[in-house]
């Protein structure tokens, strides 16, 4: 993989007493610049960081536990974290959606994380061993490319090798990219080369190209860790002429296989891939399905995943309720998973009154992932408040993801369904286990 | 809810990046996962025949009071027959709990933080583990022609390089270097570095130009030689390998060596194992030399690209991926190795066994390309 750089932080550890106030903001302000956001951006984290520790002051922490912030940079984007031991929480306020008021009668201005998420690019929030972690992330500006009329001539090499490229190859690749494929086929970080420099410098993302003998490139293939046990593949790219397909698929199957081989000795489990193109992947990897969202302009957009195991699956234990039995077993069938489904259903135990979930809003793309982070009898509630509040966001792609491998959180598979989720995609060892995904419908315009 | 509790802070960085490694679960619970009544295990190039006769005897008469004494502490026993049988001195070898044990034994005799060891990317990768959990560098060198890349790995030395393991037969490609290759290898290092040939499946390697390099370690003191019970001597189950070497370099490696970690019985059956007649060892030979005919003959029928060189092992390239076979394969009664982990994604590894594991396998990889 390319070396991963090492890149500086910095951290402070706070009261959660609003007299810091001044003190988190002027941290939060000058560490973005000096982690490399220009003014407009550093201002916005700084807004966001006031609207969270206000909130984190006044209703989750309210005990003056302490606050660790921390921000860094992780090459495209400055990240600052805000983490606190759970048990000096009011947990019901952990939520995106709490506020002093009923949702209906709620003035949206004091609803603090909403407010916070709206002047970065995302906001997560997430528990992490026994912490509690809310993340404003915003990205670097970098200038969108301006490409001239004339298309680069396509690849007809039939020798290449494989290499890792320099800052200057990966904007080239960036520039092919845009020329051989739609705009709504390929990630947005290909319009900006810089941000891709900096994705791979970062050292989260890594990349190789396929390179002629002149130096000329043939296509190119990006992944990333997308969480602990998953690797997401980007690609691969192919600049070839359509008439000479064999050097063409020659490209792509040996950068999915450099890509896989890099891959293979890492902690990931699992590859995840949403080619740009259909039809040349089965050899490597294997159809999940598809999932439909809509872009801002109210465009649909259909996605297929692929995946791969890296090594051999010894099985494992999937957590459901009997609800959705037939649709895991369907999906394991079809994907020869061997699985150990256990039923899990409410019993009348003794929950906690109040549920926490995490929610993951990516503005960039009008999309939010939903977590529970705590299980609470208020769960139906709690769940129809964060999709009133979706709504009123504009927000239309929800996707619900239940980690199979923990029993509590399959549980509340029933209030999913009641409240207009489906499950759509299993996403195996994405989690402790396989990573059910649930689709709110209807999510159109 | 319980309380999660880290220790993350107080793990080295090098051990905060490693993976553990995921062994497989006992036949039955896969058994019961997979849906298969049966399990033909072609994973670990075990020797489907078992010990040898003698070593099996041994084995049967252990007398359970046994147990509760240690064993010899450094296989004084085993020891002294290998000095007989191949000329040298006792305190050339060292005895492990498997030959994974003595490679840690010998990276952790010569390396310190900021050295490094050189090996092939695509070989056993135990090497490269135990050096990366011991927080040195591993560099590796791709293969050539499947083959360890000797001009490549020369190369890449520099002032803290360690030690250069080469597997020999290469597991799982099968290449082997030949004596003049391992010699002029030896010659080039000129004794400035620890050099490790793993022997681990050279009682399967019937061509005469395979070097003898317990002979070769008179020559070149800086030669560490591994072998092991485990392949051709089944004896996997009770783990026990060596290495042997230069009076000089055994004398460093033994001081980072475990005493007592080989347990009596295994030292016994190895006992019975060197004192074998070979009749074992032929035996063995002619099985896989007559299985690997006819799945080589079934494999080009296919028109599949395969590897079949030295050792109990072919490795197959099949078109998808080798976790997903796997997986097709397991729910018809048979375990394979993916090789993705190896650094050969789509390829598996199957072990030589008795022919109706083999025609399991067969019908298996039928049922799975045919749809």
């Amino acid at each position: 993989m390319n070396a991963p750089v090492l890149l500086p932080h910095t951290s402070i550890r706070v009261t959660a007493n609003d007299m810091f106030l001044p003190v988190v903001m002027t941290f939060v302000e000058q560490s973005s610049l000096a982690l490399g956001l220009g003014k407009p951006e550093a201002l916005k984290m700084t807004l966001a960081s006031e609207e969270l520790f206000l909130h984190l002051c006044r209703v989750v922490i309210p005990n003056l536990g302490m606050i660790n912030i921390r921000c860094a940079c992780k090459g495209h984007v400055v990240r600052s974290d805000f983490s606190f031991p759970e048990t000096s929480l009011n947990l019901h306020a952990f939520n995106i959606t709490a506020s002093p008021q009923p949702l209906e009668t709620a003035d949206m201005d004091q609803m603090r994380l909403i407010l916070a998420s709206r002047s970065v690019d995302r906001l997560k929030i997430r528990r992490k061993k026994n912490l509690l972690q809310i993340s404003l992330i915003k990205e670097k500006k970098y200038p969108q490319a301006l490409d001239g009329q004339k298309k680069p001539y396509p690849f007809t090499c039939r020798d290449f090798a494989i290499h890792c490229p320099t800052a200057e190859e990966l904007k080239f690749l960036a520039l092919l990219i845009r020329s051989f494929y739609a705009n709504n086929k390929i990630p947005r970080f290909f319009q900006y080369p810089g941000m891709l420099v900096d994705m791979i410098r970062g050292g989260d993302y890594h990349a190789i190209i396929a390179q002629g003998p002149a130096g000329e490139i043939g296509g190119g293939i990006v992944w990333h860790l997308l969480s602990d046990k998953t690797v997401e593949v980007i690609g691969p790219y192919i600049f070839g002429d359509s008439g000479s397909s064999r050097p063409v698929l020659n490209i792509a199957a040996s950068l999915i296989e450099a890509c896989i081989s890099e891959v293979g000795r890492t902690s990931a489990i699992a590859m995840i891939c949403y080619p740009p193109e259909s039809g040349q992947y089965d050899e490597y990897f294997e159809y999940l399905g598809h999932i439909n969202s809509y872009s801002t302009s109210g465009v649909q957009v259909q996605r297929s995943s692929w995946f791969r195991m890296i090594h051999e699956d010894f099985g494992t234990v999937v957590w459901a309720t009997k609800d959705i039995e037939d649709f895991l077993q369907q999906t394991y069938r079809r994907l020869f998973l061997s699985r150990d489904i256990r039923k899990v259903a409410d019993d009348g135990e003794t929950q906690h009154a109040h549920s926490v979930l995490s929610t993951n809003i990516d503005r960039l793309r009008y999309k939010v992932s939903l977590d529970i982070l705590w299980p609470g009898a208020d769960i139906e509630d709690n769940l129809s408040r964060h999709l009133q509040l979706f709504q009123k966001e504009g927000i239309r792609n929800v996707i619900f993801e239940i980690d199979s491998g923990i029993a509590w959180k399959s549980a509340i598979i029933p209030c999913l369904l009641k409240n207009g989720f489906q499950p759509i995609q299993i996403l195996p060892y994405a989690g402790d286990g396989d990573v059910i995904l649930f689709q709110l419908f209807p999510c159109g315009p | 809810m319980k309380q999660p509790v880290s220790f993350q802070h107080l793990a080295p960085d090098y051990i905060q990046r490693f993976e553990a490694y995921i062994p497989s679960k006992p036949d039955d619970e896969l058994k019961r996962l997979f849906g298969c009544s049966h399990l033909f295990r072609l994973n670990n190039n075990e020797n489907p025949l078992g010990p040898c006769l003698s070593a099996a005897r041994m084995i049967s008469s252990f007398v359970p009071s046994q147990a509760s004494i240690y064993p010899s502490g450094d296989c004084w026993l085993l020891r002294q027959k290998l000095a007989e049988k191949h000329g040298m001195d006792p305190n050339q070898f060292l005895f492990g709990n498997g030959a994974n044990e003595v490679i840690a034994f010998v990276i952790k005799a010569f390396c310190q933080k900021g050295d490094n060891i050189i090996t092939a990317d695509k070989t056993f990768a135990v090497y490269e583990w135990v050096a990366e959990f011991s927080g040195i560098e591993a560099r590796r060198v791709p293969l050539k022609d499947y083959g360890f890349d000797d001009d490549e790995m020369i190369r890449v030395i520099d002032d803290h390089t360690k030690i250069l393991f080469v597997c020999n037969p290469n597991n799982p490609t099968g290449t082997y270097w030949d004596s003049g290759k391992l010699r002029g290898f030896l010659n080039r290092i000129n004794g400035r570095r620890i050099v490790v040939v793993d022997e681990a499946y050279c009682e399967f390697v019937e061509k005469p130009d395979f070097p003898d390099s317990m002979s070769m370690i008179a020559e070149y003191p800086n030669l560490v030689v591994f072998r092991t019970f485990s392949k051709m001597h089944a004896l996997a189950g009770l783990r026990i390998g060596y290495l042997a070497g230069s009076s000089e370099a055994v004398d460093i490696i033994r001081r980072t060596c475990v005493v007592y970690s080989v347990n009596t019985l295994a030292q016994a059956a190895a006992l019975a194992v060197l004192e074998d007649n070979g009749e074992h060892v032929q035996q063995t030979r002619d099985l896989v030399r007559r299985q690997k005919q006819v799945l080589t003959e079934y494999l080009a029928n296919w028109g599949l690209q395969f590897l079949s060189g030295e050792g109990n092992f072919i490795m197959i390239r099949l078109p998808m991926s080798d976790s997903l076979a796997y997986r097709r394969l397991m729910m018809q009664g048979v375990m394979i190795r993916t090789m993705t982990g190896f650094r050969f994604p789509n390829w598996i590894r199957v072990t030589i066994a008795l022919p109706d594991a083999m025609d399991s396998f067969m019908t298996g990889l039928n049922n799975i390309l045919k749809t």
